[in-house]
């Protein structure tokens, strides 16, 4: 079981205006999460202030690769059990505007996934209405 | 509750092998902290810790009564992390949306 999402947009902006927001600390603060630390420089490390995406408050992302002004990748860690997953911003200047590619891939944690696959979840809630229905008769 | 559990949230309290073991005591109904000490031959103290991750995710219900407390099962939230990738999905939907705006600006 695996995490999988991609979006391709095209952006009517030039291609280095589009760059510019994927890499500065306080675009990204605006427009994805809150970062202090964001550098666009390969190996460096950075963490985004979250609600929902991770278990201690803050994604921990690292830039695996840059290639201004097309490609970035970043690791993505939400402190939830799974391997870090990757986010891939891919730009190709399309007549005056930008194609944005941007996947977000990852492993589910192997134990998990065998739970999930087993149909764990649907078996508790099976077993969690049978007692509701007790509980209520 | 201040807010909805998250996808990881749930992830965390499953992650754990221990707290799996605690969700399965739970699907044969609800259980004393004394019970699920035998059942699941924990110390209470490391029993409590995984009691409050699971409580965090909002996958155990707390039931006080008297000086006991008993916990149930509450699945709802695990079936998130079966759709791990819609919840990324619209968080990067909205982000892409916010990137287009500051943009347009």
């Amino acid at each position: 079981m695996r995490l999988d999402v991609a979006f391709d947009e095209v952006l009517p902006h030039p291609i280095e205006a589009v760059w510019a927001e994927l890499t500065d600390a306080d675009a990204i603060s605006d427009w994805l999460m809150k970062t202090s630390d964001f550098k666009p420089v390969i190996g460096s490390r950075f963490r985004m202030k979250t609600e929902d995406l991770s278990s201690t408050g803050w994604v921990e992302a690292g830039v695996l690769e840059l290639e201004p002004p097309h490609r970035m990748v970043w690791s993505w860690s939400g402190h939830d059990g799974n391997p870090p997953s990757t986010v891939t911003f891919d730009l190709t200047q399309e007549g005056k505007g930008t194609r944005l590619r941007l996947t977000h891939v990852g492993e589910m944690n192997a134990e998990v996934a065998r739970i999930l696959r087993d149909g764990w979840p649907g078996r508790i809630a099976a077993m969690a209405d049978a007692i509701r229905r007790v509980g209520d008769g | 509750m201040a807010r909805a559990a998250s996808g990881s949230d749930v992830f965390h309290a499953v992650a754990d092998p221990n707290r799996r073991q605690i969700l399965d005591v739970l699907r044969g109904g609800e259980k004393s902290v004394g019970s699920l000490v035998e059942a699941t031959g924990l110390s209470y103290s490391l029993l409590s810790q995984h009691l409050h991750v699971l409580l965090d995710a909002q996958t155990v219900v707390r039931r006080p009564q008297g000086r006991q407390r008993f916990y149930r099962l509450e699945p709802g939230p695990l079936r998130i992390v079966r759709d791990w990738t819609a919840e990324y999905e619209q968080f990067w939907q909205e982000r892409v949306a916010r990137l287009r705006r500051r943009l347009a600006r």
